[in-house]
This record gives C-alpha cells, structure tokens and sequence, in this order.
C-alpha cells in the first residue's frame, strides 16, 4: 500500500504546486474520517497498520476538489469505510472501490459542497455547459494540450506513477489498459469530429478530468471487482466506456466514481466467464 | 495472517501459469470441481506462489492438502466402480440362469406334450380294431340272421351301434 501512496506523490505535487495548500484539507480530511471509521469499528488501531483504510482515504482526498470543506471530506472519508468496505467484512472483501464508494455518496449526497470546491469551471465542465459552440471553438478559449489545461499536468503525473507502479509490478497491465481503450474507443466512436453536439476527441477525454487517475489507481483496486487478469481487462474496458457515457450524458461533469462503481459491480461476472474459458488445464 | 487481498503477485510468477488466488479460492469454498477446472493438478508445488505473497497465504499447503482430496476421492471412486461392475456381473449371471431355468422348463413342458400326443396318437391307433371287431360282429349278424336266430341279431345289431355311436 505504500508503493502505491508513493506513486500519488507526483498527483498531490501538482496539484500543490497549481493549487497552492488548498487541496490539503480535504486531503487531511478524508484521511481522518477514514481511520476514524476503521478505528471505531474494530475499537482499537492495530488494524490501521495494514494501511489500506489510509490508502483509501488518500485516494479519495486526491480526487476531491480543493474547497471542499474539510467536514464534507471527513463525511466522504467516512462514508467510503462505513459504506465500502466494513459492512462487506473489512480488508479483502469490498465488491467496490471504497473511495468511490466515498465520492459517489458524497456526490450524491451533497453534491453543491462537492461542485462548488471546484476552483474554476474544470474543462469537461466547461465542455458540457459549451452552449453551442464546436470543439474548435470551444478550444479557442482553452489553453493546454487537447483543452485539458491543467488537468493534462496531472493526467501526466499519474501517468507516471502509474508507470512506476507498473515498472515495480505493483499493479499488473491489463484494468488501466482496458480502461484506456475503453475511454478512447468510447470517444472515438462519440466523435463526429467536433461539432456543436460532440463530446470532444480522445485524447481530450484521455487527459481530462480523472481519467488516468482513475485508470492508475483506482480502477486497479486488487481487492474490488474482477480478480482474474482477463477480467480485469474486461472491467476496464466497461469503467472506461462507462466513464465517457457518465460524461456525456449524466447529470455531472465527470461520472469516473460512478464508471468504476458499475464496473465493479460486473468483475465477478467477468471472473467467472473468464474461469469458463479458461482451458482444462493451463500450460504445464 | 492476512485475508487475500487479490492483489494478484500470485498470478505472474506461477510457473504453470494457474491462477493461484482463484485456486485458493476454491478450496477454501470447498469447490472440488472448479479447482480442477483451474488446473489443480498442474500445480507442481513450487511454492512461487505462497513466496511472493504479501499477505503469507499458505497457498501451496492448501494446493497440497486439495490434490491429496483429490486423490482420495479419485480412489474412492475407483472402489465405487469395482463394486459396480461386480453387483453387475452378478446380475447379469442371476439373470442368465433365471433365464437358462425358464428355457429348461420350457423345453421339458414341451417334450411330455409331444409324448402325451404320441400316447394319444397310438390309442386313436384303434381305428384298425375296432373295424375288426365292427367286421366280426356284422359277420355273427349276418349268420344269426342266416340262421333266423332274432334275439342273437338284435342284440348284435345293438352291439354294431353302440360300436358306431361316438362315446
Ligand atoms: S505452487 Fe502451484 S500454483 Fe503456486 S506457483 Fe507453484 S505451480 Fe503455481
Ligand atoms: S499473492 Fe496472496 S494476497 Fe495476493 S492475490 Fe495471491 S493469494 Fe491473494
């Protein structure tokens, strides 16, 4: 689990160094909610050391916008464990992603104290609420390789982690692959190549918002969803695909949460279908 | 020690290239049958596996303990089917002799039948005496007749009918 806090440093850097400190309190903020939860549930702390409530509160405080208040951030940081992952019998056991699990009910739940920290219109918002105007158009205004703007830097420090993460084989290739061609064929097929009406390019979708977060450390979650490796290449392949039908028709800028929750809801039926394909007896 | 936490480092290092947190998996359930399909006796017990994850699953042991499972019901099977194949052979013999008895029977019923027709057969043979005796009997009628002796050639006529009628 610290490997892959380690791989999130580059994201927390940028988002420091764009930000300034204000991401940190919805960080602290999720953290102490999802300890808290974990603590009081099994009342004591030993059961911190494994780090993976930590993790999820990291994970969860990453994706949170920076005015987030940091009492909605401990509610979410809380709600990943309490919902997510205690009540399917702790560590190992969540269908779905915890995190997730934390943004989407807080989405849900208070969505105006979500989309209100965020600062400034994000690209995939200002992409929905366009009114009218082609994507070249639309690109006009909008600085940063494919319009992503700032988020192209942060899609290039998760790239990077996740690269590290892949390099050190602490995730294995194939969920952020599918997720990736998932999101990109998704695109494709949504692109009619940038009138009024269209979604935006590949690319576009690849580096905005939290795609490739989500496809480095989200999506990748061993524990939630498909376990087996062509399951997880099924998964991602649904998240990402997901992703950009969130994007382009639910009622939010970004629908990444609920892409991985939906999927994950799917990775046992995946697993089983890859284990009945599976031959008699793999190579010996 | 740690549940599973699927993180998966099984998977790349098995030699055999299994699936060894879904071989865990089913054993634990108990599922015999989906271990096997996922290659259970391909493991070689390398211990790869059980090395390289992070949670100390005891992964070889449990692949052990579930070919030693395996085993023993391949063997138990190999006795069910012995059994089998005696109580059949039984059977079958059962049914043969059954069948041997029944044609047996059938045979010595069909034999005193074609006795009791041959039997039959030479007392319907009388036909040649009683015309003799019809023959002898009309020869005294025709000579007491002759000799105008009534009361002997009514009762021989008499005799010469009871002879004709069927009895
Ligand atoms: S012990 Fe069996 S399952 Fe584990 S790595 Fe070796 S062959 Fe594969
Ligand atoms: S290495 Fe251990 S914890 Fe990881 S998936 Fe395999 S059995 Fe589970």
């Amino acid at each position: 689990m610290g490997t892959v806090g380690l791989a999130t440093l580059p994201v927390l850097a940028v988002r420091l160094a764009q930000e300034g400190f204000a991401p940190a309190l919805p960080l602290l903020g999720a953290l102490a909610g999802a300890l808290a939860v974990e603590a009081l549930y099994y009342r004591r702390v030993t059961t911190l050391r494994d780090g993976s409530a930590l993790l999820t509160g990291w994970l969860l405080g990453l994706a949170l916008p920076a005015g987030t208040s940091p009492v909605w951030a401990l509610t979410a940081g809380a709600l990943a464990l309490g919902l997510g992952k205690l009540p399917f019998g702790g560590l190992g056991r969540n269908p779905f992603n915890p995190a997730m699990v934390g943004y989407a009910a807080a989405l849900l739940l208070f969505p105006l104290a979500l989309l209100d920290g965020q600062t400034g219109a994000t690209p995939l918002a200002s992409l929905a609420a366009r009114s009218g105007l082609t994507v070249s158009e639309w690109r006009a205004t909008h600085p940063g390789p494919w319009g992503a703007g700032s988020g192209f830097a942060l899609s290039l420090a998760s790239l990077a982690g996740g690269l590290w993460l892949l390099y050190r084989r602490r995730i294995s290739w194939h969920a952020p692959l599918g997720y990736g061609v998932g999101l990109a064929s998704a695109a494709l097929l949504a692109y009619d190549g940038g009138s009024s009406q269209s979604a935006g390019p590949p690319l576009f979708h690849l580096f905005a918002g939290s795609s490739l977060f989500a496809a480095f450390f989200i999506i990748t979650d061993p524990v939630s969803g498909a376990h087996t490796p062509p399951g997880r290449l099924a998964m991602g392949l649904l998240a990402g695909a997901l992703t950009l039908s969130f994007r382009t028709t639910g009622p939010f800028p970004d629908g990444v949460a609920f892409a991985v929750l939906l999927a994950n809801a799917a990775g046992p039926a995946f697993d089983a279908l890859a284990e009945a394909r599976r031959r008699q007896t793999p190579r010996v | 020690m740690m549940p599973c936490i699927h993180c998966g480092a099984c998977v790349p290092v098995c030699p055999r290239g299994l699936w060894p947190q879904q071989l865990f998996e089913a054993l634990g359930a108990g599922d015999l049958p989906r271990a096997q399909h996922l290659g259970l006796d391909a493991c070689g017990a390398c211990r790869q596996c059980q090395d390289h994850c992070p949670s100390g699953l005891p992964l070889t042991k449990r692949f052990r303990e579930g070919q030693d499972a395996l085993l023993a019901l391949t063997e138990a099977e190999q006795v069910k089917a012995l059994a089998q194949t005696r109580f059949l052979a039984r059977e079958q013999r059962r049914a043969q002799a059954e069948a041997e008895a029944l044609e047996a029977k059938r045979q010595r019923r069909a034999e005193a039948k074609r006795r009791a027709e041959a039997r039959q057969a030479q007392t319907s043979g009388a036909p040649g005496r009683q015309d003799a005796q019809r023959a002898a009997l009309a020869r005294a009628l025709a000579k007491a007749e002759a000799e105008d002796r009534l009361r002997d050639a009514t009762r021989l006529r008499a005799a010469l009918t009871a002879l004709d009628e069927p009895s």
